[in-house]
């Protein structure tokens, strides 16, 4: 009887370990991805550790668990148990708990504060875990995505006042608003106020523009688009705010060349004028 | 004929204010090119010193662009203030409307160029005119 009795324990020990084994198999499994994408952002290119896993399953040795495993481990390890076994939703952290069982002669404590937090974070996330995960997954992929960019663009030259890229059409834009200025000087100004005009034209410009050819806009990545893409902000949020940026900072030039023509024209007429007389 | 001529004393000013900008670079390198240098021959002191005149070459750059900029600052703070009540120049009021009280800040006269109005539409146009060159 005494030997049965040994024999049922040691096939249980033996179960126990096989599914801790697994178990644990398959939260490092979880562990090395996020650690992968972490190093990937980060820049830091170390080897997975799969080495680890390896042994675990060759030497069948649980007691390389880890045992203080951080918040995103943690919601790896839950989520991990919700996707992969059905019939065991807490295969790992019941793996956790029935082995902290009967080692309290080894790791007893701190597993046993695992297996409490465990159960606590199960209860409060369980449903939103995968949502959670997913986001945290994007968001990963977006900031490896904006690191990449980052690398591969080239330093904007230092410009003091951010004059932007000048295209046919900005030129054209420019040319025509001293153009108008000076008409303005010269004919209607006596009638009306000199903005009227520079407004008018605006909207010509606005008509006009689909008859330009549009050059490829590359949105420029910098540190404060990428905060705002990290932030939660959608891309298309940011570059139709930017592009209205753009556009404001267009009219603006424009408005500051009309003007000054239009005062340097004045000027100019008074200068010649006073030497006439 | 000296208050006639304000608006283009202060276009003069940030036209050479922006030039000597976009010249900064260069001003520094050039500084580079006169520092003769010390060690050859020999790979690790070579090293050395080429790692100790770009070290040298940023301190220059960094003092000549601080320099730069607190004249600069100092430069706008002075026509502000030499300018704050008297207009630049002086317009019908209705050819500037509805935008007078703007443009005239801050001196209040209605029709006036106010220095501040002034100085940002110079600034604009004079870096569009040295984009080329920058």
């Amino acid at each position: 009887m005494a030997t049965l009795g040994n024999i049922e324990n040691l096939s249980t020990d033996v179960l126990m370990t096989a599914s801790q084994r697994k178990a644990e198999i398959r939260r490092r499994k979880l562990i090395n991805n996020s650690e992968e994408r972490m190093n990937r952002i980060m820049g830091i290119h170390k080897p997975p550790g799969n080495v680890e896993e390896c042994e675990m399953e060759q030497c069948g040795y649980p007691g390389s668990l880890k045992v203080q495993p951080s918040l995103t481990e943690l919601g790896t390890i839950l989520v991990g148990d919700n996707k992969t076994s059905s019939d065991q939703p807490w295969g790992i952290a019941d793996g956790i708990e029935s082995y902290t069982a009967p080692a309290d002669s080894g790791q007893s404590s701190d597993l046993k504060k695992d297996g409490s937090v465990l159960k606590k974070k199960k209860d409060v996330t369980i449903e939103s875990t995968p949502q959670g995960l997913n986001q945290y997954i994007t968001r990963f992929d977006e900031a490896m995505k904006l690191r990449n960019q980052l690398g591969s663009e080239k330093p904007a030259p230092e410009n003091g006042s951010g004059v932007e890229e000048l295209d046919s059409f900005s030129i054209f834009r420019l040319v025509g608003s001293a153009i108008l200025a000076l008409t303005v000087r010269l004919f209607v100004c006596k009638y009306l106020s000199i903005f009227a005009p520079f407004l008018t034209l605006q909207l010509a410009f606005m008509g006009l523009s689909r008859y330009f050819p549009k050059g490829e806009k590359k949105t420029k990545t910098t540190v404060l688009t990428a905060a705002l893409l990290l932030s939660g902000i959608p891309s298309e949020v940011i570059s139709r705010s930017l592009d209205t940026y753009g556009k404001m900072v267009e009219v603006f030039t424009e408005l500051c060349v009309y003007f000054f023509t239009f005062i340097f024209c004045h000027e100019l007429l008074l200068y010649f004028g006073t030497e006439n007389q | 004929m000296a208050e006639g001529c304000a608006w283009l004393l202060v276009l003069l000013t940030v036209f050479l204010c922006n030039l000597f900008k976009t010249q900064l670079p260069s001003l520094s390198t050039i500084r580079h090119v006169n520092i003769p240098l010390q060690a050859s021959g020999c790979g690790e002191n070579k090293h050395s010193a080429v790692k100790a005149r770009t070290g040298q070459q940023a301190k220059i750059k960094w003092v000549v662009s601080i320099v730069f900029y607190v004249l600069q600052a100092a430069l706008m703070v002075s026509l502000i203030w030499k300018y704050y009540s008297e207009p630049v120049m002086v317009l019908p009021s209705k050819w500037i409307a509805p935008l007078e009280r703007l443009v005239a800040f801050p001196t209040g006269i209605p029709g006036a160029v106010g220095i501040t109005c002034w100085l940002v539409v110079c600034n604009k146009v004079v870096a569009l005119m040295l984009y080329p060159i920058s």
